[in-house]
């Protein structure tokens, strides 16, 4: 079955932002409309959603030739790496570990079972299949919305740590997303780096409070370091981003995306529970000064490690996709 | 020498306009005749592929021709582009003579158990 040149191509033509549109729109449209000339309906539908989120990209400014979607690309998979890390945390410590201590809590699994899509999505980054990686964390952000009784789900409001992420990660243009085997060991490390002591902190203590997790004091000096732990995952993504900056090859724009991905764990609550109580404004500026605090230090330790390694010369080195 | 490797849809694009400058569905059909028909490209992953390579100087606009009462750009590989296929061209050789390398020492073994 063959598909009209011309269906869609009127709407096509009209998504392309005027500047565009003008200049190369009806070359665009023509070339759509010898493509699908022959090509089947799925075919058609592919070639028309594939050029209509081309069309968007530039119209949003979020195309990989921008420099927010360059930033948000490099930020993606760190972004990914993050998700991923409350994901195994939220596995093992409402799904894994209660089930060894309490016994099975169909609410607590339901909880785990939310940062399943978000593992197996960097599962696929770390393979190199960022399309898969896309659609499950789609799948995570979209189930997250439509969870039975949000309420009585331990980790709520992280729910909207998770969405910010991966709304971030869906809007990184993916043919700028770094998936060379360096740039995919680099979002696994950072991913594991985040995980482990979060995690180990929360199996240490699994047996501490009791199942009404809510009502766990601990005394000042173990709450003061618990506190001091939220700002982990934020300090591992500052490291990242001053590495990243530290390397004349890298762009800048490259650089800021690992900064970009440490913003949102602004909104992180303390260990061992990292859940239950949202943060309220005064928490949030005050983690919001922390992680900025953590960024303006690594921009400095990267700058001048960039501007030492740059005065050693390395003339040739360069990132052509910065 | 970049850190990164290119995505598939870059290097075919490269690819295609290697040996002479091409409009945008020239290159369509280039791409599939490379790949032997396996890669249909889309338009616009063609044009996603085409912006970027313009922005990073890899590509250049060599002509512009009115056909059918509409504008057409030909592209070709700058000089930077020409580096950059030859320098990736160069990586996935080591990598293919590394496989064949390997793939020539695990025939001379002998088949059979497990040490």
């Amino acid at each position: 079955m063959t598909h009209s040149p011309t269906s869609g191509a009127g709407l096509l033509h009209r998504l392309y932002p005027a500047g565009y549109r003008a200049a190369h729109g009806e070359e665009i449209v023509a070339v759509f409309a010898e493509s699908v000339r022959r090509a089947d309906r799925r075919t058609a539908v592919r070639e028309w959603a594939v050029l209509a989120a081309h069309a968007l990209r530039l119209r949003t400014r979020l195309s990989s030739r921008d420099p927010a979607g360059r930033v948000l690309a490099a930020a993606a998979p760190f972004l990914l790496a993050g998700g991923a890390a409350l994901g195994v945390l939220h596995l093992l410590t409402d799904l894994i570990l209660p089930g060894a201590h309490y016994g099975f809590e169909p609410s607590w699994a339901a909880d785990g079972v939310q940062g399943a899509p978000w593992v197996l999505a960097l599962l696929c980054a770390a393979l190199g299949r960022w399309t898969p990686a896309r659609a499950l964390v789609l799948v995570a952000v979209v189930a997250a919305q439509f969870r039975p009784e949000p309420a009585a789900m331990s980790s709520v409001h992280l729910v909207q740590l998770w969405a910010l992420m991966g709304v971030l990660v869906l809007l990184a243009p993916p043919d700028a997303v770094d998936l060379s085997r360096r740039g995919r060991n680099r979002a696994v490390a950072a991913a594991i780096a985040v995980a482990l002591p979060m995690c180990a902190v929360d199996a240490l203590w699994i047996g501490y409070w009791g199942e009404d997790s809510l009502a766990v004091q601990f005394p000042p000096a173990q709450q003061l370091p618990l506190d001091a732990l939220a700002a982990w995952p934020a300090v591992v993504m500052a490291v990242a981003y001053a590495l990243r900056l530290a390397d004349p090859a890298t762009g800048r724009l490259r650089a800021a995306g690992v900064a970009l991905a440490a913003l949102p764990w602004a909104a992180m609550t303390a260990a061992p529970l990292y859940r239950n109580t949202p943060l309220d404004a005064q928490e949030l500026l005050g983690n919001a000064a922390v992680v900025l605090a953590l960024l303006v230090v690594a921009t400095a330790v990267g700058l001048l490690r960039r501007n030492r390694l740059a005065g050693a010369a390395r003339p040739e080195a360069s990132d052509p996709l910065r | 020498m970049t850190d990164r490797q290119l995505t598939e849809p870059t290097r075919l694009v490269l690819t295609a306009l290697a040996d002479e400058p091409r409009h945008g569905y020239a290159i369509l059909q280039e791409v599939l005749a490379i790949t032997g028909g396996r890669t249909k490209m889309l338009t616009g992953t063609l044009y996603t592929a085409l912006d970027r390579l313009l922005q990073q100087g890899l590509v250049q606009v060599e002509g512009e021709e009115v056909v059918n009462g509409r504008l057409r750009r030909s592209f070709a590989l700058t000089d930077q582009g020409r580096h950059t296929l030859t320098e990736e061209t160069r990586r996935l050789r080591a990598g293919a003579a590394e496989a064949e390398r390997r793939l020539a020492l695990g025939g001379l073994r002998p088949s059979g158990g497990m040490a």
